[in-house]
């Protein structure tokens, strides 16, 4: 019993740092969504779910997972050389300019703002771009959080962060929304748990088209979100 | 003793017998002298070799050949390209590269590019086009300095248009990795693995398009060429292509219907942002 509370000691960071509240900005991102509703991929909660499963288990969702798991392991053994060629291979993995700002600009805001409030010896600093999976990644490895829940919790943040984009973007309402983020806690669990067991060289994905809407994004005429 | 048949014959499975495989390396140089460049150092083995044919540019045009006449299950290929300082290289095929159904074992290709300062180096291969059961795994790795200009160009087909062929299971893996001054600034995996014909269909992967590309233009000029590329790009139905620049690279992606809204759509934009009319061996 004792365990178990100090697990859940040990998890509260989570909830702060993945918040809608932490100053990360993550609201302002859409990972293509916007595009996605542009053109018509993305008008329901049937075809939000399918966009958002081909996200998490063919696309960056999956990807992130893994980087994630990396810098965890990186920062948990302190080990500086294998964390800087993890967050090398997330940043250069942007497949466009709008998904480079995405990854990047809540990385570094995460990193400022952890470091600030949450500070811990075991949390090293990156100084110059640091993505965003890796990041989080460090941050929980430096407070002892386990990573099963870490990146769990990561992707499940990620999964809200786009239902709201939808909610914002107008295909889906409040009530649809919260029912595709419920939906999507079993693609969430499966992704995370194969991403643990996978390495670098297992980062792939097939989201070409929608890895193209980021492109299109950027001359989209009228846009709320930066990617 | 070997199994004598088309690769892309319908061989029953032999696993018991060893298949006769292709294996072929070809490495060679560029370099620069008064003006011109000229190949280095060749190397050849196996069934790849490379051709240089006369032209009238400054540049140096290698045209690599396949002598096995297509990609069959477990071949291995290997190419190394080094262009030396101030060298400009075009390297070609001239002819769609097809890759044969497999029983089984994974074909590789890798492909390395040196550039060495004030280089220049346009990699151009024609498309690549997969049969159903098809199985590549391809890997590009480029290192260059800040001051030298990389353009890569990939395509790929799947499936053959004619007989409207479906893929039902395949594995087609492509990565690349480029360094610049030695630092990792893109990397890319794009897998399809499985159903591949299926995967397309959804609207994240190609929304039932079937040719797939990517320029990536790594150069000092990269994201200042951003609007000019823009203007070269016609976005339509049969064909969605865009351009995005960002970290001293331009990439341009294209997703097409098929193998000719793929070159309807990308030869023009290829003549005009690099300046130069396609390799000679594109048109032959």
């Amino acid at each position: 019993m004792a365990d178990r509370s100090s697990d859940l000691q040990a998890v509260l960071p989570l909830f702060a740092w993945l918040s809608p509240s932490y100053p990360v900005g993550s609201f302002a991102y859409s990972h293509t969504l916007e595009w996605a509703v542009e053109v018509g991929d993305v008008t329901r909660d049937d075809s939000l779910i399918a966009w958002l499963t081909d996200f998490m288990t063919l696309g960056a969702g999956r990807t992130d997972a893994i980087l994630l798991c990396h810098a965890w392991r990186a920062s948990a053994m302190g080990d500086r050389t294998m964390l800087r060629e993890v967050n090398d291979l997330a940043l250069a993995l942007s497949p466009s300019a709008e998904l480079h700002l995405e990854t990047s600009q809540q990385g570094r805001s995460f990193l400022d703002a952890t470091l600030a409030a949450w500070p811990t010896p075991g949390l090293m600093d990156i100084e110059s771009e640091v993505a965003f999976p890796v990041s989080v990644g460090m941050a929980a490895a430096a407070h002892g959080i386990p990573l099963p829940v870490t990146v769990q919790a990561y992707l499940f943040a990620l999964v809200q962060t786009l239902v709201s984009a939808a909610i914002r973007l107008a295909p889906i309402g409040q009530t649809a929304g919260t029912r595709v983020t419920a939906a999507m806690g079993a693609v969430v669990r499966e992704v995370a748990g194969v991403a643990e067991r996978l390495s670098l060289d297992d980062v792939g994905g097939a989201t070409f088209r929608a890895d193209l809407g980021s492109f299109h994004h950027e001359n989209q005429y009228t846009r709320l979100f930066r990617s | 003793m070997y199994v004598s048949a088309w690769p892309s014959d319908g061989l029953a499975r032999t696993t018991s017998l060893t298949r006769q495989r292709a294996i072929g390396r070809v490495a060679f140089s560029a370099q620069y002298f008064s003006g011109y460049t000229k190949p280095g150092r060749i190397s050849e083995s196996g069934s790849m070799r490379v051709r240089m044919p006369r032209h009238d540019g400054k540049g140096l045009e290698a045209v690599l050949v396949n002598t096995a006449g297509g990609i069959a299950c477990g071949d291995h290929f290997s190419i190394a390209v080094a262009a030396g300082p101030d060298a400009f290289v075009t390297v070609a095929t001239p002819a769609a590269e097809k890759v044969y159904r497999s029983d089984g074992p994974v074909a590789e290709v890798s492909v390395d590019l040196t550039l060495g300062p004030g280089s220049r180096m346009d990699w151009m291969p024609q498309e690549t086009l997969l049969f159903d059961q098809a199985r590549l795994a391809r890997k590009l790795c480029a290192a260059m300095p800040d001051d030298a200009s990389l353009s890569v160009f990939e395509a790929v087909v799947f499936g053959r248009a004619a007989r409207r062929e479906v893929i039902t299971d395949g594995l087609f893996e492509d990565r690349w990795r480029i360094q610049r001054g030695g630092r990792l600034i893109y990397a890319d995996t794009l897998k399809l693995s499985g159903p591949i014909s299926e995967l397309l269909a959804r609207p994240s992967v190609a929304g039932g398009r079937h040719a797939l590309a990517t320029f990536l233009h790594v150069a000092p000029d990269a994201e200042a060429r951003l609007e000019e590329a823009r203007q070269y790009l016609v976005s339509t139905d049969e064909c969605e292509a865009a351009a995005s620049a960002w970290n001293g690279m331009l990439a341009v992606r294209f997703c097409a219907a098929g193998v000719e809204a793929l070159r309807r759509s990308a030869c023009p934009f290829l003549v005009s942002f690099r300046h130069a009319p396609l390799p000679r061996v594109w048109l032959s």
